[in-house]
């Protein structure tokens, strides 16, 4: 198993759309934890000739494809099976919006201008906001302190897990029920935390200065090319219907397996 | 410059074996005003447009950067980089290029465009009396029935378009709907990227052609990758049964709009140049064609017929004529025996490159047509071990060339034919040996047989007086001898 196929807790997601209950059995392959533009994979962790990979989309397939990769099938993202697996209570009530500022990831350092892009949600959001930061930047006090002091309410929806360690099985869904007491969605950057909140029903918004990770080098055509390739989720303001089928076809939410056909795939045999 | 970005590009991609090849090339020459090239082409295609204005659409980045670095000091061209799908339908250009077909104007960021509609893309794009050049993939093309097991390479990230016309009228139909006038298809060989030969439907259909276009088709080589077979010994029979465009790797089709300036197209092109029609028969590179039959199919017929005099008159008239170093597969031979060889030209075509690769110096294309009897399987006729040799000492050569080491199969059909070879030959020489056995166990009990008689025989006294004599003269012949070196 690899230890990325346990991040935010995907691999106990799918586990228990399966019919586990306790701990998931080891996935034979890879699950691609995150939306990116590239093969699914992450450019930083190894890859194994042989070992095969499960990826969200159909375009993802595709395009791993097209780099050379064999052995790759569409699954789903897990969040579209915990969308199936939680639904929506009917008397949810919605408010204002959640923020997930542009982060980096273990080891990386975000460049922006935390004040600026503060100023452009509150020219921008009419309601509430309630901002999500990374773990790294909710333990750092100088930017958690900085939302706080907006007035914006600041959450952490918790640590990703790491090398087999500290991992949370319930992470997406506290992900999903505090995206569901918002309306709105929002980044300065198309995300996967955007792509989820589309599909836990809220309006979705790109925009703000979308910030630079130290060093950051655009793969596959990097920002300019996810301006360009998904312009109708850029903006302040966005067509939900539209947003709903994009969000559909990038977290493969139309391309889900049933528990017997991934178990098959996953060499889960012991359900 | 810098490429333009349209959107669906692919920023990791780069398409490998563009079309090209000289007939593709001299066909895109004739394109005029602003011209649109989609789809991967060799660049030195691009280069033969004379047009002052031309776009090029492909959907790789790294392919589209290296075009545009290429064209950066040639005004007047443009290189856009995207899927057919976001290319404005604007009816922007007077020629539309699509040599290299429409399986690969899609990526991975697009939707798939079924071939009637990306070809309705392209139709979107042509002004009034514009002409459009398509090349149409035949999924039923000889090199495809006769293509060996390979990987589906990085490129079938999708299946071709199901939608695919079957044949070249569904093509004409399909332009005609769409208010275009078709022009001329010919059929491609031997494959559709980089055909070598164009041939019309109406000169295929000429019975007065059949000889010269079996030349054509036999010398334009193999198509690429691993085959079950050599599909150029069917060259006559796909003429003689009005195959030759049913089973095209590729249609090449010229259809224009209504108003379009007329511009002559030839009615085929080969190595040998334009073939034309004209009041006074076909002109092949400017030279009357000759009716009859391709010389090597006729040497070919005899051999297998078994009529060894006229295979040995055919050889000697070929190998004492002035087309001795002619291949075979060049040549048309009249009914009254004339040889007709095309005028000389520098390029080797690739299959004769290929043959002659193995070739000795002396009669190459005497050793040509060797190598293609064991390649066509008449090897068997013969029973010398190289035919070249054999065909050499036939058609009357002072000078026998050296045996040629026999080529390694190339195709499924001829490696079989070698496996199966191989095993009758050791299953021959598996007898031999049994029998050299059988004989050295019966000559060694005669043998034995006859040391028994000696030895009875040397028992009697009859043997014991013979045996005294012969002991005397063996020692009167040592006393001699002793005696004569010491008179010396």
């Amino acid at each position: 198993m690899h230890h990325a196929n346990h991040y935010y807790g995907h691999s106990y997601v799918l586990a228990r759309w399966c019919g586990f209950d306790a701990d998931p059995p080891r996935i034979q392959g890879y699950l691609q934890h995150g939306w990116n533009i590239g093969d699914g994979l992450a450019p930083d962790h190894e890859f194994v000739p042989g070992v095969p990979t499960f990826v969200w989309s159909e375009r993802t397939r595709r395009r791993a494809w097209s780099m050379g990769r064999r052995d790759v099938h569409v699954v789903g993202a897990p969040w579209a099976y915990l969308t199936e697996m939680e639904p929506e209570k009917p008397d949810q009530r919605r408010e204002g919006t959640i923020w997930y500022p542009f982060h980096g990831w273990e080891g990386q350092h975000v460049e922006g201008d935390h004040d600026r892009l503060i100023a452009e949600i509150r020219d921008t959001e009419t309601g509430p906001v309630t901002v999500c930061l990374y773990w790294q930047e909710y333990r750092t006090p100088r930017v958690r302190r900085r939302y706080e002091q907006a007035g914006f309410r600041v959450i952490c929806h918790g640590y990703r897990g790491g090398w087999w360690k500290d991992l949370d099985p319930d992470f997406l869904s506290r992900q999903l029920a505090e995206q569901r007491r918002h309306l709105r969605v929002a980044s300065n950057r198309l995300c996967s935390a955007v792509f989820y909140g589309v599909l836990a029903g809220c309006e979705p918004a790109v925009y703000g200065d979308p910030m630079q990770l130290q060093g950051e080098q655009d793969l596959f055509g990097g920002r300019s090319r996810i301006r360009r390739q998904w312009a109708d989720l850029h903006g302040p303001h966005i067509d939900v219907a539209t947003a709903r089928d994009i969000a559909a076809d990038e977290l493969g939410a139309d391309r889900t397996l049933s528990p017997a056909e991934l178990r098959h795939l996953f060499h889960w045999t012991t359900a | 410059m810098t490429p333009l970005l349209l959107g669906g590009e692919m920023p990791h991609w780069s398409d490998h074996s563009p079309a090209g090849g000289v007939p593709l090339r001299e066909l895109a020459g004739s394109a005029h005003g602003h011209v649109l090239v989609v789809g991967p082409h060799d660049p030195a295609l691009v280069d033969a447009i004379p047009a002052r204005q031309v776009t090029v659409l492909v959907r790789g980045v790294p392919d589209a950067e290296e075009l545009a670095a290429r064209w950066v000091d040639r005004p007047g061209v443009q290189v856009c980089c995207g899927s057919l799908d976001k290319l404005a339908a604007v009816p922007a250009y007077d020629t539309v290029v699509a040599l290299d077909g429409l399986d690969r104007t899609g990526s991975t960021e697009a939707a798939d465009l079924p071939w009637p509609a990306a070809l309705d893309r392209l139709l979107a794009v042509l002004r009034p009396g514009g002409r459009l050049l398509l090349s149409v993939t035949n999924p039923v093309g000889l090199n495809r029935l006769y293509a060996g097991a390979l990987p589906p390479d990085d490129s079938a990230w999708a299946p071709f378009s199901r939608e695919t016309p079957a044949g070249p009228g569904a093509v004409r139909d399909h332009l005609r709907a769409a208010g275009l006038e078709p022009l001329r298809a010919y059929a491609a060989y031997p494959a559709p990227q980089s055909p070598t030969v164009l041939l019309s439907e109406d000169a295929l259909n000429d019975p007065q052609l059949h000889g010269y276009l079996t030349t054509a088709l036999r010398r334009a080589g193999l198509p690429g990758g691993p085959l079950l077979a050599d599909p150029r010994p069917l060259a006559d029979d796909l003429l003689r049964h009005g195959l030759a465009v049913p089973l095209a790797p590729a249609w090449i089709v010229v259809a224009a709009r209504p108003g379009h300036r007329p511009a002559p197209l030839p009615d085929g092109l080969v190595a040998d140049g334009h073939l034309l029609r004209t009041p006074g028969g076909w002109l092949a590179g400017g030279v009357p064609v000759a009716a009859g039959e391709c010389l090597h199919d006729v040497l070919l017929a005899a051999a297998r017929s078994g009529d060894r005099p006229s295979f040995r008159a055919l050889l000697t008239a070929w190998q004492s004529g002035v087309h001795a170093d002619v291949p075979a597969d060049a040549i048309v031979i009249s009914p009254d025996g004339t040889l007709h060889a095309p005028p000389p030209t520098p390029p080797a075509a690739p299959a004769a490159a290929l043959a002659a690769a193995s070739a000795p110096a002396a009669a190459p294309a005497l050793s040509q047509l060797a190598a293609a009897m064991h390649a066509e399987g008449l090897s068997h006729l013969w029973p010398a071990d190289d035919i070249g040799q054999l065909l050499a000492a036939m058609a009357g050569h002072s000078e026998i060339p050296p045996a040629v080491p026999r080529a390694t199969p190339e195709t499924l059909r001829e490696l079989t034919a070698a496996h199966d070879l191989l095993a009758r030959r050791l299953d021959e020489a598996k007898t031999q040996l049994i029998w050299y056995e059988q004989r050295t166990a019966t000559l060694q009990s005669e043998l034995n047989r006859a040391h028994r008689i000696i030895t009875v025989l040397k028992a009697t006294p009859g043997g014991r007086a013979a045996t005294a004599v012969l002991a005397g003269a063996r020692r009167g012949r040592r006393l001699a001898t002793a005696a004569l070196r010491r008179l010396r």
